[in-house]
């Protein structure tokens, strides 16, 4: 029986682990993709105390960190918890008295026609992972956030020009990375502009978009979609778990959900800004809400 | 997992591929699913060893091959049989999903 089970391992999975460790309970940390999303971040630039470190990086300093402390990492994904006697069990097999959700989220499809037919085949959805695949071809980055204008940034240092396809008429960036889309000879915007279809033959050739009621198209070797994400709430659908309008969990101020005994920390909850030290910060305060709960209920 | 290149290519891919199926795993340093994909089909190699060969082949040393074989994004898995692409998946896939997966192709 372990004290809590930790699901995901981004950066509020891996502070919980390292904050119920350092309690002295009984941890074990379910690990699928190590980082979580920032394994498709190449440079993090706003994580106090690292001017630029690249994602990879981070990562390893964040395990590290986390393995130098008694918690059992299982490489396993969760697809089932269920409550059973007043604890929970995890994938039929382990069994926990307190649960961190720390699942994150995944990135949302376009949904237009030829995305998925194409996928792998010029569209992509991780531009770290494929951008050097790109050296000196033509590509598209769609959205207008953070991810996108990170994405387009990051494209920039291979492709021979990035478009910036965007369907409002202004990005929605954080000021240092629109400042520097703008400073980037390599990178067009294209703004107001509504993706309509990808077409190609075997690869993608061309993106077909909608720019004030005209239909225009630009020719691209490659497609990257960032626009924004979709959190992973199947799990506490499963237990019962509140989750608002837009599908995040809710909690408390204390990363309590409305089911005793289960915590939730990062992208996946209700909380307005999706950042790593904000994840990681979750994930300290689910930690120490799940250690008084098991002191409550006289388990520790 | 054997780790192949553009140079061995045709012997331990195409030609090992009329024996046995061969699954290829297409990766580089730089993406993060593919840090966390191969240690997931180095699990599998032991569970299905003696029915596939699994290898690996780094796209940024074996350019010539990512390119004949029209790699866009990775991770891209292929599995090769009589030196002929049967199958693929592209991106991290849990493991049971990847057992399915070698399953229906065996």
């Amino acid at each position: 029986m372990y004290d809590v089970a930790i699901v995901g391992c981004g950066p509020a999975g891996l502070n919980a682990a390292l904050y119920c460790a350092r309690f002295g309970l009984k941890t074990v940390l379910f690990c699928v993709q190590e980082g979580g999303m920032i394994s498709e971040a190449a440079v993090v630039e706003n994580y106090l105390g690292f001017e630029q470190i690249e994602g990879r990086a981070l990562i390893e300093n964040f395990l590290k960190h986390v393995k130098s402390y008694d918690v059992e990492i299982v490489r396993e994904g969760v697809d089932k918890i269920e409550k059973k006697n007043g604890s929970f069990l995890v994938n039929g097999k382990y069994e926990s008295r307190s649960i961190i959700l720390a699942c994150g989220s995944k990135k949302k499809k376009l949904g237009i026609e030829g995305e998925s037919e194409f996928t792998g085949k010029g569209v992509s959805y991780c531009a770290v992972c494929d951008a050097p695949l790109y050296k000196d071809k033509m590509v598209a980055v769609i959205g207008g956030r953070n991810s996108a204008t990170s994405s387009a940034l990051h494209l920039a240092n291979f492709a021979k020009e990035v478009y910036l396809v965007y369907r409002r008429d202004k990005l929605r960036a954080d000021k240092v990375l629109v400042d520097k889309v703008i400073g980037n000879e390599k990178i067009k915007l294209v703004l107001d502009a509504v993706p309509l279809k990808i077409k190609g033959d075997k690869f993608v050739e061309e993106l077909v978009f909608e720019q004030k009621g005209e239909e225009k198209s630009i020719a691209v070797d490659g497609i990257f979609i960032e626009i924004g994400v979709e959190p992973c709430n199947a799990l506490a659908a499963m237990l019962g778990v509140k989750i608002d309008e837009e599908g995040y969990v809710v909690v408390d101020h204390g990363m309590k959900t409305n089911v005793k005994g289960v915590f939730a920390a990062g992208d996946l909850t209700n909380v307005p800004l999706k950042q790593i030290i904000v994840a990681a910060a979750q994930g300290a305060i689910a930690a120490a809400s799940a250690r008084d709960f098991l002191l409550e209920n006289e388990s520790v | 997992m054997l780790e192949v290149s553009d140079a061995n290519f045709q012997k331990e891919v195409i030609e090992k591929s009329a024996e046995k199926p061969v699954l290829v795993d297409f990766y580089a340093d730089w993406c993060g699913p593919c840090h966390a994909l191969t240690p997931r089909l180095e699990l599998l190699e032991e569970e299905y060893g003696d029915r596939v060969v699994f290898v690996k082949l780094n796209i940024d040393e074996s350019p010539a091959k990512a390119s004949e074989y029209g790699i866009r994004s990775i991770p891209a898995v292929k599995l090769f049989k009589n030196g002929k692409v049967v199958d693929e998946f592209i991106g991290l896939m849990h493991e049971d999903e990847i057992r399915e997966w070698l399953d229906r192709n065996l």
